[in-house]
């Protein structure tokens, strides 16, 4: 898995590169946590994930992206996530996470 | 054939090859020394002969000149003296002895000795006399007479014996067996030594390798013999380590195994394999973990007479960390009791205890059905649960019951709390609602979204005409998986 963090002013935008079976899951999360870390501790920072490459996430997913959220809102930012396919909108969906966050679909 | 045997067959025969190696060099040595010694030997006595031959000719000439004929005896006195001269004497023309050691023969004819040999360009012939190899070396002897001119007087002889040479040569013989049993002794325990050089480490290694098949993997086969045995004992030594490694960690998988096992039997304690029988409601369950325990969760709990609690829920992940907190979640909902006829207090319980433990991203997702089995009536909460689906056999019919809740252990209380919303519905006759866990989703080779899962349910309706039956497929379809993820379903007809 490649993950890209682009910046463009306060906004920061993460897309992810070469997932097998275009999957996101519990083997990515510490990966993930490790490469997030410096990204989620900046104040007052929109952090955009680029969901175009990924199909399918598991629960390990929602509960880094949720924790993700909880960090960046405690540091007066905002998470959003874009180009979110149908199955995973789903998801979102069904536990509400549309209510919290800016969830944009394909 | 012993693996003793066949170690104790190689050191012999390494032993007997070297033996047999120096046998043949020392009798090749041995031959060689012998026949130069004899030839020498051999050569010594021509030489010798020659030499007395010619000096016992010249002398008697001399004598013959000056008269002193009588000290031709005392000449042939001190020759005879000498080890190796066998007879001295002169025979004449007629054939009679003129001179012989032998005084006894003196004037007598002849007697010409059996020859077996002859060396033409050499003055002596080889003959045998009473069975004594004799070398006879001969010279014309001449005698001046009045006139002064040569006359030829006789056929000078001497014959020396061959014996000595064999008691020399026996000597050397004798000399040369002690050398060779003494070095022969010495090279066979040498080639001992040697092929118990070379079979010792052997041996070793045989032994370490079957102290080894016997099971003790901690035996290390020690051998410094710096060649390729050592070699082969240090990879036989790794190989082992390995092996021992590996035997460690099956022995700590088969604990884990077993501590599983345990785990799953606990779990199966929580988990009712049979729900329990409510009044005017037709009930069935199907509960698989991915891994020996798992963290979905199911179960019915009576308040009362009429009244009935179904609760399903999912941890977030698999395997020990969502067991452990699906057993923690068991445990709260039992001391939350009190709290049983009022599902959104009770959600609400869950939540403000449940988030104390869920840390770094986990979560639960709860459904709670309070069921009323006088009325019908079923009151639902969702705490970001799968959408409950209502089927409607008579109809046909099916519907995800959709409905709002955020999972337990996400958000803050408040908010939380500010998306409970209790969904009430009528439980008509022969409808049926299924509850499950994502799971569900996939049975089928790739995950199934809203659309694929409600086409999968419509499916199961249209091919099964009674509610049985659509319980029998519904069933016979996720029993067929092998699961990747845990899986739960519970289902409530109303009869």
């Amino acid at each position: 898995m490649k993950v890209k963090f682009k910046n463009e002013g306060s906004n920061i935008i993460v897309s992810f590169e070469d997932l097998i079976n275009r999957q996101l899951d519990l083997s990515h999360v510490t990966d993930l946590r490790n490469r997030f870390k410096s990204t989620l501790a900046k104040k007052s920072k929109i952090i955009t994930l680029d969901f175009g490459a990924v199909d399918y996430i598991d629960s390990a997913i929602i509960g880094f992206i949720v924790d993700s959220f909880n960090l960046i809102r405690n540091n007066e930012g905002e998470l959003k996530i874009i180009n979110v396919n149908r199955n995973v909108f789903e998801i979102f969906e069904m536990i509400n996470l549309t209510k919290f966050l800016d969830i944009r679909k394909r | 054939m012993k693996i003793r045997d066949i170690h104790i067959s190689l050191k012999y025969k390494i032993a007997i090859f070297i033996s047999l190696l120096i046998f043949i060099l020392f009798f090749l040595t041995n031959y060689i020394i012998l026949k130069r010694e004899r030839n020498m030997l051999y050569e010594n006595l021509i030489v010798k002969g020659n030499s007395q031959i010619n000096n016992f000719a010249l002398y008697c000439e001399n004598a013959f000149l000056t008269g002193d004929e009588l000290n031709i005896e005392d000449y042939v006195t001190v020759l005879i003296k000498a080890k190796e001269v066998k007879h001295v004497y002169i025979v004449l023309k007629n054939l009679t002895y003129f001179l012989n050691n032998d005084q006894t023969l003196l004037g007598r004819r002849y007697s010409s000795p059996e020859k077996t040999g002859e060396n033409p360009k050499e003055n002596y012939n080889i003959v045998k006399r009473e069975r004594e190899v004799l070398f006879q070396f001969y010279k014309p002897i001449y005698q001046i007479n009045r006139e002064g001119k040569r006359v030829f007087l006789g056929m000078g002889y001497i014959e020396l014996t061959t014996n000595i040479i064999k008691i020399q040569l026996n000597q050397i013989k004798l000399r040369l067996s002690f050398i060779v049993i003494f070095l022969l002794t010495a090279g066979v325990i040498g080639a001992f030594m040697l092929s118990y050089l070379i079979t010792d480490p052997l041996k070793k290694l045989v032994k370490g390798i079957s102290i080894i098949a016997k099971g003790n993997l901690k035996y290390k086969i020690r051998i410094h013999s710096k060649d390729e045995i050592e070699g082969l004992a240090l990879e036989f030594n790794r190989m082992t380590t390995q092996l021992a490694t590996y035997q460690k960690r099956l022995i700590k998988q088969k604990m884990v195994e077993q501590e599983l096992q345990i785990a799953k039997n606990i779990q199966s304690e929580i988990i009712p394999e049979h729900l329990k029988e409510i009044k005017n409601f037709d009930l069935f369950s199907f509960h698989r973990t991915s891994r020996a325990i798992g963290g979905d969760y199911h179960n019915i709990f009576p308040i009362n007479k009429n009244e009935n609690l179904l609760i399903i829920a999912d941890v977030s992940g698999k395997g020990v960390p969502a067991s452990l907190l699906m057993s923690m979640f068991h445990t709260i909902i039992i001391t939350l009791k009190k709290d049983y006829h009022r599902p959104i207090l009770l959600m609400k319980e869950i939540n403000n205890i449940m988030s104390l433990f869920l840390k770094k991203g986990n979560f639960i997702t709860v459904l709670i059905a309070h069921l009323n089995s006088k009325t019908g009536r079923i009151k639902m909460i969702s705490a970001g649960h799968e959408y409950p689906a209502l089927i409607d056999m008579k109809k046909k019919q099916f519907t995800f019951l959709t409905f709002g809740g955020i999972p337990v252990g996400l958000f803050n209380r408040a908010e939380f709390e500010s998306k409970l919303k209790i969904n009430e519905h009528l439980l008509l006759k022969e409808s049926m609602l299924i509850f499950y866990t994502d799971g569900l989703r996939n049975i089928q080779k790739m995950p199934m979204n809203n659309k694929n899962l409600a086409s999968f349910f419509k499916s199961l309706i249209k091919t099964s005409g009674s509610s049985h039956k659509f319980r029998k497929a519904l069933l016979e379809k996720t029993e067929m998986k092998r699961y990747n993820d845990d899986i739960t379903i519970v289902g409530i007809r109303r009869t």
